[in-house]
């Protein structure tokens, strides 16, 4: 069994979610618009990263948060616009995306950061 | 307040003038935005501060009162170049370049129309860097410090005249 197959079987996946990805954006008179963004569902098996964790600031206190995502769909982290994830109802920013060309096959493994405040 | 779009604008237009860069290759700082191919330039408000006292202006309108506080703020502009180690589209080049085009009469009739007004050009700086591991690349600093003003308005209840009436006393 391949690397694919494992992502891929029942008993490895979390679930299905929705991928948003954006198109080239513009820029007029040095303000940049993304472009139109397109939702497409990839299942894929997600973990915490390093769990949830409070940062402590005089402005205020947030969260940071990463998830891994590892998946046998093509996920990207496009500078500027980077593809981004839906877990737990709101939207994670991939900022790392790893290609593994190995085991049989080809899968993705991409770090997602959550986007909410706080 | 400083109305910062249309003097974003302004100062867009008037970079895009005078250095020879494609219209897509000007950025304003801190969007987030994907980095462009060079040559291009990076913009951003750097600093504002106050010059001298600020004034007041009170205009009246039946019951209401306008009171206005105008002032001059000078407001520091810096311009980063990337771009190529030589020619004309070279870092140094691009923003000596804007520069070397302020004077000219259509670019200070650019910007005194958008309200602004250049109060100092500071000199072109080289400050090479190293990306992607392997690759130097030239760069370029200028800062800029132009005149704008700032506007804030509040509009109060205005009592124009009061008139007593004395009301007799019963006998």
């Amino acid at each position: 069994m391949s690397a694919r197959d494992n992502i891929t079987s029942p008993g490895f996946l979390t679930g299905t979610f929705t991928v948003r990805r954006y198109a080239v954006g513009s820029v007029v008179l040095g303000r940049f618009t993304p472009g139109t963004n397109a939702t497409f569902a990839i299942q894929a098996n997600v973990q915490p990263n390093r769990g949830r964790e409070i940062i402590v600031g005089p402005e205020g206190q947030t969260n940071e948060d990463v998830r891994v995502v590892r998946t046998t769909t093509e996920l990207r982290a496009t500078p500027g616009t980077p593809d981004e994830i839906q877990i737990d109802g709101s939207w994670w920013k991939l900022f790392h995306v790893e290609t593994w060309i190995a085991f049989g096959g080809t899968h993705y493994k991409a770090y997602a950061a959550r986007q909410a405040i706080p | 307040m400083i109305n910062w779009p249309p003097l974003e604008d302004t100062i867009s237009a008037w970079i895009l003038a005078s250095a020879p860069i494609a219209a897509d290759r000007l950025l304003w700082a801190g969007q987030n935005a994907p980095r462009p191919e060079p040559p291009y330039i990076v913009a951003r408000m750097a600093a504002v501060r106050n010059i001298g006292q600020d004034w007041d202006e009170l205009t009246y309108d039946g019951l209401f009162a306008q009171h206005a506080v105008h002032g001059t703020r000078l407001v520091t502009l810096r311009l980063q170049a990337f771009g190529g180690a030589t020619g004309n589209a070279s870092a140094l080049a691009l923003l000596s370049s804007i520069v070397n085009y302020q004077r000219l009469p259509s670019r200070l009739a650019a910007l005194n129309a958008g309200g602004v007004g250049i109060a100092s050009v500071g000199p072109v700086q080289a400050i090479d860097g190293v990306i992607n591991s392997a690759t130097f690349e030239p760069r370029a600093l200028l800062e800029v410090t132009f005149h704008a003003t700032s506007q804030v308005v509040e509009t109060s209840p205005f009592i124009e005249f009061v008139e007593f009436e004395r009301v007799p006393e019963e006998v």
